[in-house]
């Protein structure tokens, strides 16, 4: 699997004396689906703004595609990485759904045509093909989550990178987002989810990486770093409640981390 | 006997300005001292509608057509869907002060409330922060504490923890249940954690379309599984597993009480099984 983001000892600190990262290194393969966790202030949000350089390290390096993100502006950068807000509202400026989609490609001077056509492309896959016209600002926190999510397809990114995406959301609006994200990644979107939602986790992600205080405490499939009970404690994170059961009980390892997973081992039959 | 309702609503009405529908109709409730009640409903469904109505900014702070009644006497808190845009103070010191000001404390006072309610939210040290460069979570945080500080009789909550991670979160139910315990203090909270609301809540309203569909007791509650599919709602893992394998013939039909919790399942579970290995 090929490299497309790249932290060697990576270091940010806000205005404030203490550092919020402190020492992140890790790499992110081309086509993964990774989760990012952890307790609030973590710096969960500080790492993601690092993947599109908004933030760049005041120690240590992040490089896209080998390229040092120091060398790069975040619209160049934005070819390749896209970074969705923790909240949609503090990325969303336009009077009109399409103008908000259209702004990014047009900043990028796409011509009239190809603006059109990525646009309708970025407004279909999130399914708001019908709401153009629509006014971002009258319509649900759903809906304005997935404005900013075909703003950021619209860019035709390789990565995309999640803050938060199903917070605020009714279940069938998470629904419809995770079902999004899924198809994202199918279509072959390297996906970075930033989250606290463990059944999420559970059930999307192939590849956990868990922070604490600045810094990454665990990193490996949902299985592995759902077994370990310490580091997740110390991270403020809490297992699916599907395997704190299995756990209760007594089942036997590998303990199932979805329902669907726990159905079939309990009863022998699947869904 | 039952105590008196410290807050009612009595066929309220109510359509936001400019609206073509009602947001809230036909709405009926009482809250007693010491309950734990609470909200769940889709988007739009009028859950903020409802805290809103309840907290009496609706209709005072709103335009549109309110009818019916509301009356309390007790004390109120809110904690706001979207902290953010509450946020007044340059500090997070301040910001809690100009509530705790509002309710006529003195300083010495309100420097002893700031300090322990800090400590109650997890942000010991976060005095002299801005709110405004937070983490989400701990923005939420501030905007619980701040509800917290003067001590309100009823709290109304709305989507407090939906930033929070998982710990922080249950550690946001559990202090409301204590508060309900040491305080008697009555508390709404409308939430979409489902999981947690099955375990902490005695009480569920489930909003739609303005109305209130189901205000049952919790266990009562979740027990209405098809109605809370047909509205969208999340019926907990622990719940739906529950009903998967006594179906499936895995746990017995009696005892008929519904588990809320991992533990409560797992405990129903391993009885099940030392009955069948006994039986051998
Ligand atoms: N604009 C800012 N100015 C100063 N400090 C900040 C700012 N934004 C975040 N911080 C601090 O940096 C640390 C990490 O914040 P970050 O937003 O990365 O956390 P997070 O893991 O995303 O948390 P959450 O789960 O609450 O979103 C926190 O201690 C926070 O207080
Ligand atoms: N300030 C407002 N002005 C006009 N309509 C509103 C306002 N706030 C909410 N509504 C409408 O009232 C209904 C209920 O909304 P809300 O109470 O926010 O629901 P929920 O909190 O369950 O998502 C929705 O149709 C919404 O569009
Ligand atoms: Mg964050
Ligand atoms: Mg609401």
């Amino acid at each position: 699997m090929s490299t497309v983001i790249a932290f060697e000892d990576v270091w940010y600190g806000y205005e404030t004396e203490t550092p919020v990262l402190k020492g992140v290194s890790l790499t992110i393969g081309r086509g993964e689906f990774i989760a990012i966790i952890g307790g609030n202030g973590s710096g969960k949000t500080t790492l993601a703004k690092h993947c599109n350089g908004l933030y760049k390290p005041i120690k240590g390096v992040v490089t896209v595609n080998g390229e040092d993100t120091r060398d790069r502006s975040v619209a160049q950068l934005s070819k390749t990485v896209a970074y969705c807000y923790q909240n949609p509202d503090h990325q969303i400026f336009h009077q009109t759904v399409k103008a908000e989609v259209s702004f990014g490609p047009k900043n990028r001077g796409l011509p009239a045509a190809e603006i059109e056509q990525v646009v309708n492309e970025a407004l279909a896959a999130v399914g708001l093909a019908h709401m153009g016209d629509a006014e971002p600002y009258f319509t649900s926190k759903g809906t304005r989550q997935k404005i900013a999510v075909a703003s950021i397809l619209a860019m035709r990114p390789d990565v995309i990178v999640l803050d938060e995406p199903t917070t605020g959301l009714d279940y069938r609006g998470m629904q419809e987002m995770l079902e999004l994200v899924r198809r994202l990644h199918e279509s072959g979107h390297t996906i970075i989810v930033i989250t606290h939602d463990m059944r999420l986790v559970a059930e999307y992600a192939q590849r956990v990486i868990v922070m604490q205080q600045g810094k990454v405490v665990c990193d490996g499939s949902p299985a592995q770093v759902f077994a370990e009970p310490q580091i997740l404690a110390s991270a403020q994170v809490v297992p699916p409640a599907i395997y704190r059961f299995g756990k209760a009980s007594g089942l036997a390892d590998p303990i199932p981390l979805t329902y669907a997973a726990m159905k079939k081992m309990l009863t022998g039959v699947g869904d | 006997m039952k105590k008196e309702p410290l807050l009612q609503a009595r066929e309220v009405h109510w359509q936001y300005e400019d609206t073509a529908a009602p947001s809230l109709a036909n709405v009926n409730l009482d809250l007693y001292p010491g309950e734990v009640v609470g909200v769940v409903g889709p988007a739009a469904a009028g859950k903020t509608t409802l805290l809103l109505t309840l907290s009496g900014l609706i209709p005072a702070n709103y335009a549109g057509h309110f009818v019916g009644e509301r009356k309390t006497h007790a004390e109120l808190g809110i904690v706001f869907q979207d902290p953010e845009t509450q946020f007044i103070g340059l500090t997070v010191e301040e910001e809690l002060a100009f509530s705790l000001e509002n309710a006529g404390f003195t300083d010495t006072q309100i420097e002893h409330r700031i300090g322990e309610v800090l400590e109650l939210v997890g942000l010991k040290g976060f005095a002299e922060r801005s709110p405004f460069e937070l983490s989400g979570g701990e923005k939420q945080r501030v905007a619980i504490a701040s509800a917290l500080s003067h001590a309100p009789q009823v709290l109304l909550l709305d989507e407090p923890t939906s930033e929070l991670d998982p710990l922080g979160a249950r550690e946001v139910f559990s202090l409301v249940r204590r508060l309900k315990q040491e305080n008697e203090m009555t508390i709404v909270v409308s939430s979409h954690a489902t999981e947690e609301l099955a375990s902490f809540c005695d009480r569920i309203i489930l909003v739609a379309e303005g109305r209130i569909v189901l205000d049952l007791p919790v266990r009562e509650f979740f027990s209405q599984v098809d109605i809370l599919d047909t509205h969208g709602i999340f019926v907990p893992e622990v719940i739906r597993l529950y009903f998967m394998l006594r179906e499936a013939g895995v746990l017995p039909e009696m005892p008929d009480v519904l588990p809320l919790d991992v533990e409560e399942l797992s405990r129903l579970y391993r009885e099940a099984q030392l009955v069948r290995e006994g039986s051998w």
